[in-house]
């Protein structure tokens, strides 16, 4: 019944509180672009937009604002402290999730807003006809949603000082801090490859090849995109982290259940995951453009294009790297801070598999494909038939993903190998380890099933005497690449995982814990007088060798 | 009360915008003639300020096509209007600089946005011309010659 109630509040405070929001924004925007933060120019021709604009701001506002009131106010009445109820609804489920909800929206509303703002201010500045030029309806998303977010800061903040919070209600709005910092981090990232990439073309003077070179200031909008993402993402991120790491240092009970949290743990590994990823693509792709070179098929049409080519993609990586390597770094520092040994563990292991993960998936697709391209070359397929040097840009791609990839997978590999050789048993016990390696084998093999069909449908065809368009060595070389890739990782991981579950089994085993592969619970009843333990013992006395017929209870 | 007096300084200072008086012989002046024509329905007058590679592009029937077909939608349900931001190029080619701002829809699930356009300018003879195919402030869309 409780929980009936409060979706109810807590659905109908969150939709009014968008309208609210709409509206109020919209207001804004008006009055914003009126004192001349607009559109700077006269107006050409048209009709009453403004006019339009505030009466349905009006309206939105006047309908939400009451809404909103009443259903909030029954919200925060319920975790009055003086409520004999109010722990429950403090730390209840259902207002986890309102906030974890309400903060992510309003918070991508805020920045949305800031940087649309920031995107027209580098707009104007640099006086290009890209973009738009009003501030004002950046600015007063921005402040409305920004005001709305702060304030639920404020009240979570404040339900936090009123007593500890566990189970939903505490990781749900933990859920959005962390994937809050982890989105701000990839913004931030991008749009340092993208200021790296703008600031290396104005010192070359080479425009972008999809830019006009006549349009002296096609620069702009990329510097303006960039820099809106280092600056709205890096925000983000920085005042998120900084939040959850004084969480994390926090002496009180706060402290207690933010540093054991595993989401925050989940917030490093997918940090790992996706830094690592965007380094290896970065330096593939420098490595690549250095390669076309001798390939003959560089873009680059003289020397300082060429420089640039590899240069904007390498500064990028090293924003990457340096992700990476720091989240390692301050992981690794909180293990061993914490003092558990198994914490020390586990971050040890996310700082190898995950990325050991990723430099595999690259090398795997890379070699699949280059199979694909050296079966085109040397049997006569369309990549090596049409011509000019599709095959060769092919393989100067390809080539550097799938060494770079594969270096990548053998430092992080070679290093959990040297954990198996340190205890093998811990290992093959690891969930961590048990999930890469199904995940890895659940790629190969879908990988393998999808290339499969593809070739034996082309095979059936044949035999069936199906006209099929294409050129079948075209046709077959990547899906023969694929397969036999993806057979190759499959058979690799799966005897890993074989190996761990063997280890697992005499493990249980060697504690003496009996190895149930399967079990029937049975109810055994009689007549009055009888003797069902006696029965029993009779019935251990037939079960075949393995067989074990417990007692769980007597009545 | 915040709110009310947000909403008195709103619309006290919110009044439409100076519309400004372009000279005819400007780029501005004939595309804000154009726009005239266009929205009081004079659409022989509207196709009149296409340069000349524009009219064989999209004659007069091919430009009451295309605005049928564009514009049938909406009609009363939405209000526009264009805002003149800046000029860009000099000589006998310029482009104008321009943002869009649109009102669509009806009651509270009406919606507002704004949006850039950037028309080419060019001068033939004495008059300049708009060197675009266009429906009101939005390129037409060109149909197939055979």
């Amino acid at each position: 019944m409780q929980i009936a109630r409060r979706l109810y509040i807590y659905l109908l405070s969150g939709i009014s509180l968008g309208v609210l929001v709409a509206g109020l924004s919209m207001l804004l925007t008006v009055l914003l672009e009126r004192i001349g933060l607009g559109s700077s120019g006269a107006q050409l021709s048209g009709g009453d937009v403004v006019g339009q604009q505030l009466t349905l701001a009006s309206a939105l506002v006047v309908v939400s604002l009451p809404v909103w009131l009443i259903h909030w106010s029954a919200a925060e009445r319920s975790v009055r402290p003086d409520r004999e109820t109010a722990p429950a609804e403090r730390t209840s489920e259902v207002r986890g999730l309102y906030f974890a909800v309400a903060m992510g929206a309003l918070l991508l509303a805020a920045g949305t807003g800031a940087a649309s703002m920031l995107e027209s201010i580098v707009v104007r500045l640099a006086d290009t006809d890209i973009g738009s030029r009003s501030i004002g309806g950046g600015l007063a998303l921005a402040v409305v949603a920004g005001a709305a977010w702060l304030y639920h800061l404020w009240i979570r903040s404040r339900d936090w000082a009123r007593g500890p919070m566990t189970g939903a209600g505490a990781w749900l709005p933990r859920t959005y801090m962390y994937v809050a910092a982890f989105v701000g981090l990839m913004l931030l990232l991008a749009g340092v490859g993208g200021l790296m990439e703008v600031l290396g073309r104005l010192v070359l003077d080479e425009p972008p090849p999809y830019k006009d070179p006549s349009v002296s200031s096609w620069w702009a909008y990329p510097l303006a995109s960039s820099l809106t993402g280092i600056l709205a993402g890096g925000g983000v991120w920085v005042g998120h982290l900084v939040y959850a790491n004084r969480l994390v240092d926090d002496s009180g009970w706060r402290g207690a259940s933010e540093r054991p949290a595993k989401l925050r743990l989940a917030y490093f590994a997918a940090v790992l995951i996706a830094a690592s990823a965007g380094t290896i693509f970065l330096l593939a792709e420098a490595v690549g453009n250095g390669l076309a070179v001798p390939f003959g098929i560089s873009d680059g049409e003289d020397t300082p294009q060429v420089i640039g080519l590899i240069l904007f993609p390498l500064l990028s990586a090293v924003a990457y790297a340096i992700a990476w390597w720091l989240h390692g770094q301050w992981m690794e520092a909180e293990a061993v801070s914490s003092g558990s040994d198994e914490r020390v563990e586990t971050e040890d292991r996310l700082e190898h598999y995950p990325v050991a993960l990723v430099g595999l998936a690259f090398s795997a697709t890379a070699v699949a494909w280059i199979i694909g391209v050296l079966i085109d070359a040397t049997l006569g397929g369309g990549r090596a038939l049409s011509g000019g040097d599709v095959w060769r840009r092919e393989l100067a791609e390809w080539i550097p993903l799938a060494l770079i990839g594969i270096a990548v997978w053998i430092w992080r590999w070679r290093s959990v190998g040297d954990r198996w050789a340190v205890d093998p048993i811990g290992e093959a016990a690891s969930t961590t380890r048990r999930a890469m390696l199904l995940i890895t084998l659940a790629a190969g093999v879908l990988a393998g099933i999808a290339a499969a069909g593809l070739i034996l449908y082309r095979l059936f065809g044949s035999v069936f005497g199906i006209s099929q368009a294409g050129d079948p060595v075209s046709e077959l070389s990547t899906p023969v690449g694929v397969l036999l890739v993806g057979v190759a990782v499959a058979a690799y991981h799966g005897v890993q995982l074989r190996r761990d579950q063997s280890m697992r089994t005499d493990l249980d085993a060697s504690r003496g814990e009996p190895v149930v592969a399967a079990r029937i619970d049975l109810r055994l009843s009689g007549p009055p007088g009888a003797d069902p333990s006696g029965v029993v013992a009779a019935l251990r006395q037939q079960l075949p060798p393995g067989y074990v017929l417990e007692t769980t209870e007597e009545r | 009360m915040a709110l009310a007096i947000i909403a008195v300084v709103v619309v006290l200072l919110a009044g439409d915008r100076e519309s400004v008086e372009f000279g005819e012989d400007t780029p501005e002046g004939t595309l804000q003639r154009y726009l005239a024509a266009f929205d009081e329905g004079d659409l022989a007058s509207a196709h009149a300020y296409f340069s000349d590679g524009v009219r064989d592009q999209m004659d007069l029937d091919a430009f009451e096509r295309a605005v049928n077909a564009q514009e049938g939608d909406f009609g009363a349900e939405r209000t526009r209007r264009a805002l003149f931001d800046g000029r860009s190029g000099d000589g006998d080619s310029v482009r104008l600089e321009l943002t869009v701002e649109e009102f669509t829809g009806e009651g509270l699930g009406a919606s507002s946005y704004s949006y850039q356009v950037v028309i080419p300018m060019v001068r033939e003879g004495d008059a300049w011309r708009i060197d675009e195919p266009l429906v009101w402030l939005n390129s037409a869309p060109l149909e197939p010659h055979f």
